[in-house]
């Protein structure tokens, strides 16, 4: 499988954008259109917030782009907790056509989503 | 805020009575929802005000039809309607925009910025200093910077007999009499349109200001603004076709 993968620490939040723009960069030469690369931008970064939120220390982004588009966010490390994610899991089901959730002790560990 | 309780109570209050009031509270205590679904959306070159502006229709329609004692919460529920809106805002707008156009622009601007600040300081900026000196954000000066900038018909390039202009290379399928005609043909077409359509044009394309802020300089809503300017495009575009 063709994957790009990206690893950073979830508490440096200006790295959100570096990985706005790797996604978009993928999503460019996977011939994505504009709408559906900045739809994949709104929803890896959405994941990667639901993470720390659940108090995930650091997020490994995978980028599949064999047969579709998907990508798989998952936490690292750190103290984990449930919390209230219904609200960003909502818009990220709103802009892709599928969202499976992997859970550790009730707190989302895993989300894979697909265009 | 209200607690979800709260909210649920005068979502029935509002089912049973129909009273604005009720209404009113309910968009007021939601609308961070309508904002924050704005801002994830924007930097995709439309206004974040004309955003807020399609995601309030789209928050002010879901209170309308949200049934608070189907189990599930308002903003689960209203999230796909709000987003579905902003999605067909974007796909209509970009038949009329191409953003590409606008990242070339941005590269022209942070390459001046980037010499100007170079004259001044003798060093180059950072991309902080550059997003904060065009009002740009990072990702989007990034991204300008990486458009391959149009090569323009006036440099030059080598051939067998020593230099010449591109502009010698380039079929001519287009002579500059017909961009004369056009522009021509476009002073007749929009001195036809309405009064208000040509106020339209005047403050969105003349004078840059976003649907919402000639929506609320003219007395209209947003989308009024931006169904008359498609009208007004479609116009243009049959006539400049004929």
């Amino acid at each position: 499988m063709k994957a790009f993968e990206i690893k950073f620490n979830l508490a440096d939040s200006e790295y959100m954008t570096a990985l706005r723009l790797a996604v978009g960069a993928v999503c460019a030469v996977s011939d994505l259109d504009v709408d559906a690369a900045e739809d994949m931008k709104v929803c890896v970064t959405e994941g990667c917030l639901i993470l720390k939120g659940c108090g995930f220390d650091s997020a490994r982004v995978t980028l599949n782009v064999d047969g579709g588009f998907s990508a798989e966010i998952e936490g690292e490390g750190g103290k984990i907790a449930p919390c209230d994610n219904e609200f960003s899991l909502a818009l990220v089901s709103a802009l892709v056509t599928k969202l499976d959730i992997e859970r550790e002790r009730e707190a989302i560990r895993k989300l894979i989503i697909a265009l | 805020m209200m607690t979800n309780d709260k909210a649920l109570e005068l979502f029935r209050e509002y089912r049973r009575t129909g009273d604005k009031a009720v209404r009113n509270a309910l968009i007021e205590n939601y609308m961070y929802v309508a904002e924050i679904l704005a801002k994830k959306f924007a930097g995709r070159g439309v206004d974040y005000e004309d955003l807020v502006q399609i995601a309030s229709e789209g928050l002010i329609a879901g209170v309308e039809k949200f049934n608070p004692d189907l189990g599930y919460r308002f903003t689960t529920y209203v999230t796909p309607t709000i987003t579905g809106l902003i999605r067909n805002y974007f796909r209509d707008y970009s038949q009329s925009v191409r953003v590409p156009r606008k990242l070339y622009a941005l590269n022209a601007r942070v390459r001046e910025a980037v010499d100007s600040y170079y004259r001044q300081n003798g060093v180059k900026p950072t991309i902080k200093q550059l997003s904060a000196m065009l009002s740009e954000s990072e990702e989007n000066i990034l991204e300008a910077m990486e458009c391959h900038t149009p090569l323009s018909l006036d440099a030059t390039v080598k051939n067998d007999d020593g230099e010449a202009p591109v502009y010698d290379f380039v079929a001519d399928d287009m002579p500059a009499f017909e961009n004369f005609e056009d522009r021509e043909t476009l002073r007749a077409e929009i001195a036809k349109l309405s009064e208000i359509e040509q106020k339209v044009i005047k403050l969105r394309f003349l004078q840059g200001k976003s649907q919402a802020e000639v929506g609320k300089e003219l007395g209209m809503s947003q989308m009024f603004v931006s169904r008359a300017e498609k009208k007004i495009i479609g116009k243009l575009k049959e006539a400049l076709s004929k």
